[in-house]
């Protein structure tokens, strides 16, 4: 007899033993289920954001790092920098994105943090821990490059903080309609508009990185934070309709 | 929660105490043995891997102090259908049932419970290339 065949005999077995369990088995399941004692669940929230935060630091520091070490090489070989500058923080959130609304229920913890702490409170850790290592990487990179350039630094934190908050704003907006794949295409979609809006900028008919425009920027700058947070609120709101629907 | 977990994983692990002590009645026994087992260690025990392994790892325990106590029982309810069907399920039985222990435990988790061998290693406490040479040891000796 081959292995093949020894292999085939055996899930024959299998497959026929699967379907003769005793009938009798679900009273004692279900006296297995009366007898269960309710247990209290482990996790405090400390433990969980700390649990969503290593669900972030194994899906994104690898993107988080790779965006890192482009924006380095780039800053120091790019011919306009303040594009880059402007260009290069949206992709790092585009980058991540995806990982804010994906559930991976493997392990007990998982699971008994998905029961307990429902899909707005995953959302909302996740979207305030990117948040703040995000700002916290850009910033890191800015100070490094600012030594190098004329500009001042409060002019580079907000070339490159601009682009970087309207995009999240409108990627905030976006979650409300889309998750996953979806989102990450629509995203793509926002960021090219992104880049072709900061390139024309640039040009010398707009001449958006004058120095007269400063105000302009800080305006924008707020006002996409005002519309971010718009729509965090929004996004918040209807999660929490989506816990209350019944089933 | 824990009603999810029993009503998703108490066939699969009946079934796998079935194949170990060839007797219902013994492996209804030892799935519920395993449950409240389950039960117990679960207020007490940090695990962060899969549910259905740790699941498995207790009833491996569970089966393995079932056999120092008794002997492992070969015949026992088969579906009738015709006479060469049943001998033959009977001499599988008995072939994996005479396994040595190791090569029973990955024969049974690879091919009755369908499981992949990461899952087998992580039950078992092994790597998974050394899961994957067992089954091939255990297939050679079933062979013969």
């Amino acid at each position: 007899m081959t292995q093949k065949e020894m292999q085939k005999r055996l899930r024959r077995y299998a497959k026929k033993t699967a379907g003769c369990l005793p009938a009798g088995r679900r009273e004692r399941m279900e006296a297995l289920l009366i007898r269960e004692e309710p247990v209290r669940t482990r996790g405090t929230l400390w433990d969980f954001i700390c649990e969503q935060v290593g669900y972030l630091l194994r899906q994104c520091l690898f993107w988080q790092i790779i965006w890192f070490v482009l924006f380095c090489c780039l800053m120091k070989t790019a011919a306009d920098i303040l594009v880059m500058i402007s260009v290069l923080p949206p992709l790092l959130v585009l980058l991540t994105v995806e990982e804010i609304t994906k559930v991976y229920q493997r392990s007990m913890m998982e699971i008994e943090y998905a029961t307990r702490y429902s899909l707005q409170h995953v959302v909302v850790v996740r979207m305030l821990v990117l948040c703040i290592v995000h700002f916290f990487i850009l910033f890191l990179g800015i100070a490094g490059l600012h030594a190098g350039l004329d500009s001042g630094m409060g002019c580079l934190l907000i070339y490159g903080f601009t682009p970087m908050v309207l995009f999240a704003s409108t990627l905030t907006g976006l979650m409300r309609y889309l998750q996953g794949q979806r989102l990450r295409v629509a995203g793509m979609a926002v960021y090219i508009m992104l880049v072709l809006a900061v390139i024309a900028g640039k040009s010398s008919k707009y001449g958006m990185y004058e120095s007269d425009y400063f105000g302009i920027w800080c305006v924008v700058c707020a006002a996409g934070m005002l519309f971010g947070i718009c729509q965090f609120v929004r996004l918040n709101r209807q999660l929490a309709r989506f816990e209350q629907l019944p089933g | 929660m824990i009603e999810k977990i029993i009503r998703k994983y108490y066939d699969d692990i009946l079934l796998y105490c079935y194949h170990h002590v060839g007797s219902y009645a013994a492996a209804e026994d030892l799935c519920q043995d395993t449950f409240v087992s389950f039960i117990e260690h679960y207020k007490k025990f940090h695990h962060t891997g899969k549910t259905k392994n740790y699941l498995y790892t207790i009833a491996k325990n569970k089966c393995r102090d079932y056999y120092k106590k008794h002997a492992p029982v070969y015949m026992d309810e088969l579906p009738e259908q015709g006479t060469d069907s049943i001998e033959e399920d009977a001499v599988l039985k008995q072939l994996v049932s005479s396994l040595p222990e190791e090569l029973r435990e990955v024969i049974i988790l690879r091919y009755f419970q369908d499981l992949k061998y990461s899952d087998i290693a992580s039950i078992l406490k092994i790597s998974p290339s050394l899961a994957k040479y067992r089954v091939k040891k255990g297939l050679e000796l079933l062979r013969q």
